[in-house]
C-alpha cells in the first residue's frame, strides 16, 4: 500500500496543535464539501481530508501515526510488525463504507462507520451511502453502471484487507439531482438471519456543456440571426431526445424564454425544455457584409440608445454640482 | 476474484412521499432535528400533524443534503436553511449566468 501524508492533506506542520488542526480541518472542509464547491475534484478532496482529520483530529491515533514516522507520500509502505499490538488498532474493525484509503483500513480497520452509515435498528445491516455521478444523457434515457464496492474483511492472517466485488446497477430514466437510487440489501452484510442494509446512491448530475438543468426542466440557449428573430423562422432545436422543429415568432427578443413542453427529463409530470433566444449579429468582415450594414445604417431609423437620451423622470431635478 | 452481481434498484420516494420513519432513516436525521427543520421551515412535508407527515421528492433532497452538512460542516439546525437557500439561490444564479 501507499503512504499517505496526512499533514501534507491538511497543510499542516507535523507540530500543529489540536486546535490548529480542528481549525485547518473546518476551513478545508467548507472549500471542498461536494455540496457547497464547485470544484471538480472536490469529492475526492473532501475524503482525503475527512480520512486526514480522522486520524490527526484524534490524539491517539495521531500518536500511532507519527510513529510510523516521515515517509514520501506514495512510498510503497508496510506497517510494523508489531503495528497491531502497539498501536491497538487492529480490533478496532467497524465494517462501514469503505470511503477511506487501503493505507487507512491496514492501520486503523476500515472506514469509521459512524460517519457516513447509519444504523436502522442493532440487529440488522447499516445502510451505506455514496453518490453516482450520471450524466445528463443517461438520466434521460436510463444507463447501466458498474459499481465497485470495497468493504474491509478480516483475512485469515488476522490482517484488515478491502474486498472488492462488482455490482451491475441500472440508472432509471428520469433520476433527477438529488434523488436517492435505492439497492436493496446491498449495504453492511450481516450473518444469515439478520436484514442486510441497503446501499443508496445520490444521484450527482454532471454539468453539461448545452443544457442547463432545474429539477426535470432543461434550458439551451438557442442562437439566432437578427433576420429570424425579426421575420420570425423555423429552426431546429436539438432536445434531449433529438432535434425538434421551433417555430420563432417576428418579433422575438434575446433573452426571451420558449416552452418545449414535455421535452425535458421523463417522469411521471416530465419536465420541460425552456429555449432562451440570443441573438448573435453576423460580422462585418467581408465588403458585402459592410455594405448590407451601411444600407442599414441609412435606411433604418433606429436607435438603441433612445432611452438613454431622455432625461430620467424623477433623478433630473435632485441633480445638482456638490462643488 | 470477484463476480458482477445484477441488482434490482428503485428511485426512493418514486412511488410516493416518504413517511417520518423512511424519511430519517434515509437521511440520518435525529427526530429532534427532523422537528427544528420542519419548525423553521426548511422541510415541508405535507400533512399537519406528526403522525400525517409524509416527505415529498424535493423535502428528501432537501433533508439529505441538510443532514450532510450539519453533520460535516458541523453547522446548527438554526443556520442551515440560510445556507441551503443561499446554495439554491446561487445555483439558479449559476445556471443563469451560463445561459448569457
Amino acid at each position: 500500500m501507499r503512504y499517505l501524508d496526512y499533514y501534507q492533506v491538511m497543510g499542516l506542520e507535523r507540530g500543529a496543535t489540536q486546535e490548529e488542526i480542528k481549525r485547518a480541518y473546518r476551513k478545508l472542509a467548507r472549500k471542498y464539501h461536494p455540496d457547497v464547491s464547485k470544484e471538480a475534484n472536490a469529492e475526492d478532496k473532501f475524503k482525503e481530508l475527512q480520512e486526514a482529520y480522522n486520524v490527526l483530529g484524534d490524539a491517539e491515533k495521531r500518536a500511532a501515526y507519527d510513529q510510523l514516522g516521515r515517509r514520501q507520500p506514495g512510498e510503497e509502505f508496510q506497517p510494523p510488525p508489531d503495528w497491531g499490538r502497539s498501536s491497538g488498532f487492529s480490533g478496532q474493525f467497524t465494517g462501514g463504507d469503505a470511503e477511506f484509503s487501503d493505507f487507512f483500513a491496514n492501520l486503523f480497520g476500515g472506514a469509521n462507520a459512524s460517519a457516513r452509515s447509519g444504523a436502522r435498528t442493532s440487529r440488522s445491516g447499516r445502510d451505506h451511502h455514496a453518490r453516482i455521478d450520471v450524466t445528463l444523457e443517461e438520466a434521460f434515457r436510463g444507463g447501466e453502471r458498474v459499481l465497485q464496492l470495497k468493504s474491509p474483511a478480516v483475512a485469515a492472517d488476522g490482517r484488515v484487507e478491502l474486498r472488492v466485488r462488482e455490482l451491475r446497477v441500472k440508472i432509471p430514466a428520469g433520476v433527477t439531482q438529488g434523488q436517492q437510487i435505492r439497492l436493496a440489501g446491498q449495504g453492511e452484510s450481516v450473518p444469515s438471519g439478520r436484514q442486510a442494509g441497503d446501499l443508496y446512491l445520490e444521484v450527482h448530475l454532471q454539468p453539461h456543456p448545452r443544457y442547463q438543468v432545474d429539477g426535470r426542466d432543461v434550458t439551451l440557449t438557442l442562437p439566432l440571426a437578427p433576420w429570424e428573430a425579426a421575420l420570425g423562422a423555423t429552426v431546429p432545436v436539438p432536445t434531449l431526445g433529438g432535434l425538434v422543429e421551433l417555430q420563432i415568432p417576428a418579433g422575438a427578443r434575446a433573452g426571451q424564454k420558449l416552452r418545449l413542453r414535455a421535452r425535458g427529463l421523463p417522469g411521471r409530470r416530465p419536465g420541460d425544455q425552456f429555449v432562451v433566444l440570443k441573438i448573435v449579429l453576423p460580422p462585418a468582415e467581408t465588403e458585402r457584409g459592410r455594405a448590407l450594414y451601411e444600407q442599414m445604417k441609412r435606411e433604418l431609423p433606429f436607435d438603441p440608445r433612445s432611452d438613454l437620451n431622455q432625461e430620467p423622470p424623477c433623478t433630473a431635478s435632485n441633480t445638482h454640482e456638490s462643488r | 476474484m470477484h463476480s458482477i452481481e445484477y441488482t434490482r434498484v428503485e428511485i426512493v420516494g418514486d412511488g410516493g412521499p416518504l413517511d417520518l420513519a423512511s424519511f430519517m432513516r434515509l437521511s440520518q436525521l435525529e427526530p429532534d432535528a427532523v422537528s427544528h427543520l420542519v419548525d423553521s421551515g426548511v422541510l415541508e412535508p405535507l400533512g399537519r400533524t406528526r403522525a400525517e407527515w409524509r416527505f415529498p421528492q424535493r423535502a428528501v433532497v432537501r433533508g439529505c443534503m441538510a443532514a450532510r452538512l450539519m453533520r460535516e460542516l458541523e453547522l446548527d439546525e438554526a443556520s442551515i436553511g440560510l445556507v441551503l437557500d443561499l446554495l439554491e439561490e446561487r445555483d439558479s444564479l449559476r445556471r443563469e449566468l451560463a445561459m448569457l
